[in-house]
């Protein structure tokens, strides 16, 4: 075992390999940070050109890819408010308000530094803990993928600032969205108004791309007679100091984020787009002062761009031992193993086991290379865009959103899904109903019918549904996670009164 | 606010009728989750709608567009536009076409022909460079249309 | 002086959208037109209904390069998944039928699809078989754990309590349901299924021992061999890679099951361009190498041609449309 991960290491060290990570790097930078453009659809825009190269080469520049573009993200959800992928959605609660008050190189600075640690921990993870962890992954069945998405959906209080019955209004209406399209037991065709594409369901990432992107735009247009530019600029001193000081001082913010990003990895379906949103909310949860989130608050961004990375290792998890992806980007590398005939499980990890931990060693890599490159565009990338005017910059933005919502299936149907949602998601912002918890139901919603309806099915041959989803030992745990997250905000104001009246 | 919470409470309790209505016709297990959520989308729509009639300490002004609506509504225009004219016309037209009218609804302030003909060249540019990018190197293939 | 700037610019970026669309339908229009005897003169897109990386997307990338040399031309594969395949057959036959636009096509789903679904987007007959090339075998297991080591056990266990067993599998209405659901009509006993959207996570779910037994594909069963028990395999004769497993018939069950795979075309393309196609698609299949990889990535040969492969699918649609009514999924 030791043999072969040190043959691995030295194998990711050859000139080929060295230069397509620094090209994955670079390109997943520019590819996230373009609005529109997402790390699924680099990746696979990619895979049939990796098939006539070596599965080791293919494997590596994909990979770094995904990490890159994954970080990229956080650009453009900084300075333009618009996420460059759906996991950086949570990067702009934080990261935009801090380019609004002229800080955008030292957000672009923290979300780099927090993207490499927590990319790191959550490839320690990959290396070392992969086996336990999927056979801890297969003791979840239905009942607990059940009381998983509830748990994920208690976050909607975070999400919904001021008014908690508009997030849970926000989250159901995206749980009736995720239904649309043939249901997953029994197949009766839902919702589908006659149309054979609506059969497939919301495309997910058009969706989320209009859904973020022509709010923007159309945000732009509005605003157009006050701002020439989208953020003003202001000269930022010692940034890489301070960024490097606040991680320093908050250890467990970091750490806490990774963990949960490799925890909402592993699980399938899920994905960066919640990653992100479940570690800012615990990040809230933890904080001291949570009234500093939403306004510009560095631990936001770092909460964010850590857990996001960290899920990219944790989405490769189950995808390298059980070939069931953690999210959308892992899915298509799924296809991309199996093109080159290497099959999930075992085998990769033994006969394949050298092309495997060469990949694993590679994301440390890339990840490490984030940061010089992350550092230096960063710094350019936030002045460039402090001078393009905005007539330039929102037909731009629309236009990168029409090409990135066709690229991924070719499917004019999805620039119009994109569209769609994007309006919807321009009224429903006037309307105080937030993006998040819409996106959190759309995304949620048919794990937790699968669920649902798999251990009703269950329950039925097993004699009682009822216990089927209240005796299981990981259900419990996760039932009591659950209430304990819906009842926090009434726990967490009781403890903050107790506090105030002590310091009295 | 509370007109437009009025009106999108309405709107929701609308479609959790029809959408209650249309689940009847699926087989059992198909329509139990799309009966729960409509049921809860119901009942949190209900309570939208009986609060917006009680004051409230912190209300809002409900404002649909900030500043001039014109521009913004001819922003939706062409972005429908040009998703539509896509097929017909072809991506690379159609995307050069309408991103040139967003440029104009936006207003720009150049003051010499020079400065109009550098706006006109990164325009093209933009579009025609990101367009080969994708259609031929990446291999993407646009709609076609009539023309390109 | 503001007035005169917008003019200026409005009248000059459309002089410029004018020049440009000129230039292109010029271009456009030199292209030109082909006919039916000069088939293929350009490129073919073959449609791959399923996500990259799946069987048919790796079935096809195989096939391509031999193809393109059968052919004399091009071949670009497109891939258009969606519910289940659904959204490009829907898309195929209102394709023009000039031999440009070829399609994979799955057995049991273009049968099943239009009979359960009200609108499918397509009938089965308006898909023009043109070529079967190979069959993924789908088998019956139980985890080593498991009380019921045999079929006869496990059959036996099931009358007795019916409705009790767990079995998985992927998809509704798809090849392991429909595995599933002749299994019960041909048995009389009864089982709970359990779909899950997709064949990996129907094995984990099995493997996490949250049903009690598995229908899955050929490669899924030889990969985890060491942890399962295969009660019956769906071939007409025994597997090879699966050295000691009974099929269902040699156990008194007479069913196949499995996913056939072939070529597609819209409905009224000439029989003069099917029959190249044919000839293409055959020559390619035949080829050693290629049978060789196939066999090495678990599947099974299959050589049919047109006629024989539209009388194969109008036998087994007859097959299932009996099973379905008899057991009630359809009318």
């Amino acid at each position: 075992m030791n043999e072969l991960l040190v043959n691995s290491l030295t194998s990711l060290f050859t000139a080929t390999n060295l230069l397509l990570v620094l090209l994955g790097v670079v390109a997943g930078i520019v590819v996230g940070a373009l609005p529109g453009l997402t790390a699924t659809m680099a990746i696979a825009l990619l895979v049939p050109f990796t098939f006539t190269m070596q599965p080791v080469h293919g494997l590596v520049l994909m990979g770094a890819i995904y990490v890159a573009a994954i970080y990229g993200g956080s650009f453009s959800a900084i300075l333009l408010n618009t996420p460059g992928t759906p996991s950086a959605i949570a990067t702009t609660f934080d990261g935009h308000p801090m380019a609004r008050r002229g800080q955008s190189y030292l957000a672009i600075a923290t979300a780099t530094m927090a993207s490499v640690f927590g990319g790191l921990i959550g490839v320690l993870f990959l290396l070392f803990l992969s086996p336990p962890l999927s056979r801890l992954s297969l003791r979840f069945g239905p009942p607990e993928f059940f009381w998983l998405t509830t748990f994920g959906l208690t976050i909607i209080a975070t999400l919904s600032k001021k008014s908690i019955l508009k997030g849970l209004i926000g989250g159901a209406f995206g749980l009736l969205l995720s239904m649309i399209g043939i249901a997953p037991i029994e197949g009766s065709v839902r919702f589908t108004f006659g149309s054979v594409s609506l059969q497939n369901g919301i495309a997910l990432i058009p969706a989320l791309i209009g859904f973020f992107c022509i709010p923007e735009v159309l945000g732009m247009v509005e605003r157009k007679a006050e701002q020439y530019t989208a953020i003003p600029y202001r000269r930022q001193r010692r940034v890489l100091q301070r960024v490097l000081i606040r991680i320093v001082r908050k250890p467990l913010l970091m750490i806490r984020s990774a963990v949960i990003g490799t925890i909402v990895g592993i699980i399938p379906g899920a994905g960066g787009n919640i990653a992100a949103m479940v570690s800012y909310n615990e990040a809230v949860r933890a904080a001291r002062n949570p009234e500093q989130f939403g306004k510009g608050s560095m631990d936001g961004v770092i909460a964010a761009e850590a857990s996001n990375n960290a899920e990219v290792s944790g989405s490769l998890i189950p995808l390298l031992t059980l070939g069931i992806p953690g999210a959308p980007p892992a899915a298509v590398l799924l296809g991309a193993l199996l093109l080159h005939g290497m099959r999930p499980g075992r085998e990769l990890f033994t006969y394949h086991g050298a092309v495997t931990y060469t990949f694993m060693f590679s994301l440390v890599l890339a990840n490490i290379l984030i940061l010089p490159v992350g550092i230096f565009s960063g710094r350019w990338i936030s002045r460039l865009i402090t001078r393009i005017p905005v007539t330039l910059l929102a037909p731009l933005v629309f236009f990168l959103s029409v090409i990135g919502s066709y690229a991924i299936n070719r499917n004019m149907f999805d620039v119009f899904v994109m569209l769609g949602f994007g309006l919807i998601g321009f009224a429903g912002r006037k309307m105080k109903l937030h993006p998040g918890p819409i996106v959190l139901g759309l995304i949620l919603g048919s794990i937790c019918e699968q669920g649902l309806v798999q251990s009703i099915l269950m329950g039925r041959a097993s004699g009682s549904i009822l216990a089927m989803f209240f005796t299981r030992p990981l259900s419990i745990l996760l039932i009591v996670l659950t209430l304990l997250s819906a009842a926090w905000p009434f726990i967490a104001k009781t403890i903050r009164r107790r506090r105030a009246g002590r310091s009295v | 606010m509370k007109i437009a919470d009025r009106i999108a409470a309405l709107l929701l309790l609308g479609i959790c009728v029809s959408g209650w209505v249309i689940s009847r016709t699926f087989s059992p297990l198909s329509g139990l989750f799309p009966q729960v959520i409509v049921l809860i989308l119901g009942g949190l729509s209900l309570l939208l709608f009986i609060l917006s009639f009680f004051r409230s300490p912190e209300e809002e002004r409900f404002v649909l567009v900030q500043g001039r609506a014109l521009p913004v509504a001819l922003t939706v225009l062409i972005m429908a536009a040009w998703v539509a004219l896509i097929s017909v016309l072809g991506f690379l037209v159609t995307s050069l076409l309408m991103f040139s009218l967003m440029t104009i609804v936006l207003g720009g302030k150049e003051r010499t022909a020079r400065q109009l003909v550098l706006r006109i060249l990164v325009v093209c540019a933009s579009t025609v460079g990101f367009y080969l990018f994708f259609d031929r190197l990446l291999l993407v293939s646009f709609p076609r249309g009539l023309l390109l | 002086m503001k007035m005169k700037n917008s003019v200026f610019r409005y009248v000059g970026l459309l002089g410029l959208a004018v020049a440009l669309m000129v230039l292109t339908a010029g271009y456009a229009a030199a292209g030109g037109q082909t006919e039916e005897e000069d088939y293929p003169a350009r490129p073919v897109t073959y449609i791959i209904p399923f996500n990259p990386g799946g069987q048919s997307d790796i079935t096809a990338q195989y096939q391509k390069t031999d193809l393109e040399e059968a052919l004399g031309t091009g071949v670009v594969i497109k891939h258009m998944p969606g519910a289940g395949g659904a959204v490009a057959w829907a898309n195929l036959v209102k394709t023009e039928a000039d031999g440009y636009t070829i399609s994979g096509n799955n057995i049991p789903h273009i049968i099943i699809q239009p009979l359960v679904r009200d609108n499918a987007g397509y009938q089965t007959e308006d898909l023009i078989p043109v070529y079967c090339f190979q069959t993924t075998p789908i088998g019956l297991a139980v985890l080593k754990s498991s009380p019921y080591k045999t079929l006869d056990e496990f059959i036996a266990f099931a009358k007795a309590n019916p409705g009790t067993i767990t079995v998985g599998g992927s998809g509704t209405h798809s090849g392991h349901h429909l595995a599933l659901l002749q299994l019960e009509y041909l048995t009389g006993a009864k089982f709970t299924y359990i779909p899950s959207t997709g064949a990996a996570p129907s094995v984990a779910n099995f493997l996490g021992g949250h049903t009690q037994a598995l229908f899955a594909n050929s490669d899924d069963l030889v990969g985890h061999r060491e942890e399962i028990i295969v009660l019956a395999i769906g071939t007409e004769k025994p597997f090879p890679a699966l050295p000691g497993v009974k099929t269902f018939k040699d156990q008194g069950v007479k069913m196949t099951a499995g996913i056939d795979r072939g070529v597609c075309v819209p409905p009224g393309t000439p029989d003069s361009i099917i029959r190249t196609l044919e000839g293409a698609f055959d020559q390619v299949c035949r080829k050693p190498s290629f049978v060789a990889k196939m066999e090495e990535l678990g599947f099974v040969m299959q050589y049919m041609k047109s006629a024989e492969y539209t009388r194969y699918i109008a036998n087994k649609k007859k097959e299932m449309e009996d099973a379905l009514r008899t057991l009630g999924e359809i009318q």
